[in-house]
């Protein structure tokens, strides 16, 4: 009991860390969802974490910055900041997970919609873990995405994915396709300041194919290929003038396709893929 | 055979409830005695487009809880039953995890005898004043963080007190009580020393000291830092009573404990709290004084600051209970830092009063004169980052200690200054009257977390309350409130009317108005209506009308509660 305090006087020299990847079967990939609004002072310690992450897991770890609650993220006129904290990153897809997940409060998010103690919802200092933890089994299935291009003709954006068993995997099953837009200059408050021009990274602009995507398969088998296409139009929230379309820069796009159980209650991310919009 | 974990809650209740079907009865035909209180709040949601107020999909929500103990001879079981289907909104306060279901949330086994007390499942307990450790329920909160474990306390000598606790803590509620990650283990030794030497048996100051020791474990499961697995703390206290005065004191410090909320650093943690209290007839003086640094100590580090909290930290600002001064501006400590002192003082001017002053004369009258006053105030702690972009920048900060603190230094911020003065009068036979005047700084942007764009608000309330005695068993009570403020919402008023009849009937009508509020569409009336029957132990209320969205904050996370509109039906009993 005496000895029950470890002391650290070196943080940084060496981690016992998660174990990640096994080193066969397919990579899995995990989605970060960072529930975040431009005027929630506490949210860039989140995305902070959530870059330094990046540095560890690289291309497996996908984060997705999705503003929500109104407190944080109405738009509105700030006579000390003119021309800032107006764009309405509210969407009625994130809407609705905020309500469904019910998010009173942020920074909070979602590692592959896995639970963690029983929470669905999980705070930024357990998705480093939490990441490790996802990341240490392989994936039953790979996503590729093969085509994610924008048609300026139509204003819309064709969407090839390929999924591939290598495990057989039971029960009803969701594609959804998120539109990011990155590296966004708006406002942000941050503890006690305020910031003009804070990148504001991957950030959810919305579903192409729906808040809770579409039916993709019941029961696969190993060996099983699947694939998922189709056109779409930008999601509702954004105008589909044509380019420079004001509401969004198409050429900082990127989608994220992922593959998840769609049971009563049920949202567990089973692979996730991400791919930039190409033009 | 595994069991999951409900189907060990399960196991469990049917265990501790052998004793009602087939052992309520000892050899000597005592057949124990069995105790018990219900509690039930339901809500029915309307949609309000006025102030927001959505209703869940289920129209109405419902938390109820219900506890049974039963006692025979040195042996004791417990259990509370729960009920969330759905929460009402804004419970739990956690902003992580929900309450969802019905099942078992609290259950126990305890025995006790001259040299022990031993207690199995659940159990809440606190060590000193509960700075290092505390395991409590706050059910108007939605905070419940009790130890699932084991407790021994033994009293070895006459005023030996051991305690020694370990276990995990309540987290949130699936259709039982789900426990965090992490392990609470804790000692504490508290000498009487009255008690324990003959010597001082009958002497007029009675002394006790307490030490504690609380380690928690949490797996290192960091990809970036090396985390300590095991975090001690301690601390030491001392209580003296001599006549009139009281005074007790305690420091606790904690070992270096990265978490979210103090953004990983390894910095010590530290807090100290003292209190001195005078009282004689008609006259009570109470000072305390605080500072703390960095004592946020939860048995998860990833948790929101109302999650799977190891310490309790004691409040100094003044719990008001009228309703403009207790609901808008209330004041939550800062684990983080805050150092300050409150001071109260009330006085009771006697009736027929022969002092000197004429107004002390006609303060005392026929029935004497009630004067409390209190101030608080407390700053931010002065803080300098050794990096000062905070960036924690490996170079400058290998330590990653953060700052540096002079635990007894103020800062120039001011958290709160809460002022109160109030005087409470008999004037007649029938008629009591109370004049409460308030005077608040707030610094909203730290504690409500709004940033420093929030400017701090300075608010007057006044509030006069007057008690009539209309005929026997009947009784009217009327309070008239005024909150002035050029800041936040601006100017409200408060009106609150309630009849009771002695000893079974209530209503009050209360009426909330934002005139003040700059936006034409938020000068909004919140009106509630409240009928209340109690009977003995039973009481049943329906209360109906409007409640405001609110946002409060402890630590680095602010959540909302949302507005609603509807009717309550809430319901207690005990036996």
């Amino acid at each position: 009991m005496i000895n029950a305090c470890d002391r650290v006087d070196l943080p940084y020299d060496g981690s016992s860390g998660p174990v990640t990847g096994s080193g066969t079967g397919i990579p899995r990939n995990v989605i970060v969802e960072d529930f975040t609004g431009f005027r929630c002072v506490n949210c860039p310690l989140a995305t902070e974490a959530l870059e330094q992450l990046e540095g560890v897991y690289g291309d497996q770890l996908i984060p997705v910055g999705i503003h929500m609650i109104d407190f944080f993220c109405e738009p509105q006129a700030d006579p000390e900041h003119p021309g800032f904290f107006l764009t309405d990153f509210r969407t009625p897809d994130g809407q609705a997970y905020e309500n469904t997940f019910e998010v009173f409060g942020i920074p909070v998010g979602t590692v592959n919609r896995t639970e963690d103690n029983g929470s669905l919802l999980i705070g930024f200092g357990a998705w480093d873990g939490k990441i490790g933890e996802v990341l240490s089994t392989p994936a039953d299935v790979d996503i590729k995405i093969k085509q994610a291009e924008y048609n300026a003709g139509s204003g819309q954006i064709d969407v090839q994915i390929d999924a591939l068993f290598d495990n057989a995997v039971d029960g009803s099953h969701n594609l959804t396709i998120y539109l990011l837009e990155d590296s966004i200059l708006e406002g942000q408050y941050d503890g006690s300041d305020v910031l003009e021009n804070y990148l504001h990274r991957h950030v959810f602009r919305g579903t192409l194919n729906s808040t809770w995507g579409d039916q993709f398969f019941t029961d696969a088998s190993p060996g099983d290929s699947l694939r998922y296409e189709g056109s779409f139009s930008l999601p509702s929230s954004i105008s589909s003038a044509p380019s420079p379309n004001p509401d969004i820069d198409i050429s900082k796009c990127e989608i994220v396709a992922y593959i998840y159980k769609s049971g009563f209650d049920e949202y567990e991310i089973i692979q996730a893929e991400k791919k930039h919009v190409d033009m | 055979m595994l069991l999951n974990q409900n189907q060990r809650t399960r196991t469990l209740l049917l265990i501790l409830l052998v004793p009602f079907f087939i052992a309520a009865q000892d050899n000597s035909g005592n057949q124990g005695q069995i105790s018990g209180s219900f509690q039930i709040d339901s809500q029915y949601y309307t949609e309000d487009t006025l102030t927001g107020a959505i209703p869940p999909d289920e129209d109405v929500g419902i938390n109820a809880w219900g506890y049974l103990t039963y006692t025979l001879k040195d042996f004791e079981v417990g259990m509370r039953y729960e009920t969330y289907s759905p929460a009402l909104l804004g419970y739990p306060a956690s902003t992580l995890i929900s309450y969802s279901g019905s099942g078992i949330g609290y259950r126990y086994a305890k025995y006790k005898n001259d040299l022990l007390d031993v207690t199995v499942g659940n159990f809440y307990e606190q060590f000193g004043l509960g700075m290092i450790f505390r395991s409590y329920e706050e059910r108007f909160l939605g905070v419940d963080n009790a130890m699932d474990g084991v407790r021994l306390r033994i009293s070895p000598l006459d005023g030996v007190y051991l305690k020694g606790v370990m276990g995990k803590q309540r987290f949130a509620f699936d259709n039982g009580f789900t426990n965090g990650p992490g392990v609470v283990r804790g000692l504490d030794a508290e000498f009487n020393l009255n008690e324990m030497f003959s010597a001082l048996d009958t002497s007029k100051t009675r002394v006790s000291l307490g030490a504690s020791f609380v380690s928690k474990y949490e797996r290192d499961n960091s990809s970036l830092l090396q985390l300590p697995e095991n975090v001690g703390s301690y601390g030491g206290r001392v209580l003296i009573q001599r006549g009139r005065v009281g005074f007790v004191t305690e420091y606790v410090h904690k070992e270096n404990d990265p978490n979210v909320s103090n953004r990983d650093i390894y910095k010590n943690g530290n807090a100290l709290y003292s209190n001195l209290t005078y009282s004689t007839k008609g006259f009570a003086l109470n000072l305390t004084g605080t500072t703390k640094d960095n004592m946020f100590y939860q048995s998860s580090r990833a948790v929101s600051p109302f999650d799977l909290n190891i310490n309790y930290l004691p409040a100094l600002t003044k719990q008001h209970t009228y309703n403009l001064a207790a609901t808008l501006y209330p004041y939550a400590t800062q684990p983080n830092g805050e150092i300050g002192y409150s001071g109260e003082i009330s006085y009771k001017i006697k009736k027929k009063s022969k002092a000197k002053s004429k107004i002390a004369q006609l303060l005392g009258g026929k029935y004497g004169t009630k004067i409390t006053m209190s101030y608080t105030q407390l700053n931010d702690l002065d803080t300098t980052w050794i990096d000062p972009s905070q960036s924690f920048d490996v170079d400058l900060d290998p330590s990653r200690q953060g700052y540096e603190v002079s635990l007894f230094k103020a800062g120039d911020r001011v958290l709160i200054k809460d002022f109160h003065a109030e005087i409470d009068k008999k004037i007649s036979k029938k008629t009591k009257i109370k004049y409460t005047y308030f005077n608040f700084v707030f610094d909203q942007g730290l504690i409500q977390g709004g940033g420093k764009e929030l400017p701090t608000v300075f608010a007057d309330i006044h509030v006069a309350e007057i008690g009539y005695k209309v005929k026997p068993k009947h009784n009217i009570r009327i309070e008239l409130q005024h909150l002035a403020t050029k800041q936040d919402s601006g100017n409200w008023f408060t009106g609150l009317v309630e009849y009771t009849v002695s000893p079974h009937w209530s209503f009050s009508v209360m009426d909330q108005y934002n005139y003040g509020n700059v936006h034409p569409n938020a000068k909004l009336h919140y009106l509630i209506g409240a009928i209340a029957y109690t009977r003995n132990t039973s009481r049943i209320e329906l209360r109906g009308g409007r409640q405001r969205a609110g946002i409060f904050c402890i630590g680095g996370v602010c959540r909302t509660v949302p507005a609603a509109t509807g009717l309550t039906l809430s319901v207690t009993t005990s036996f």
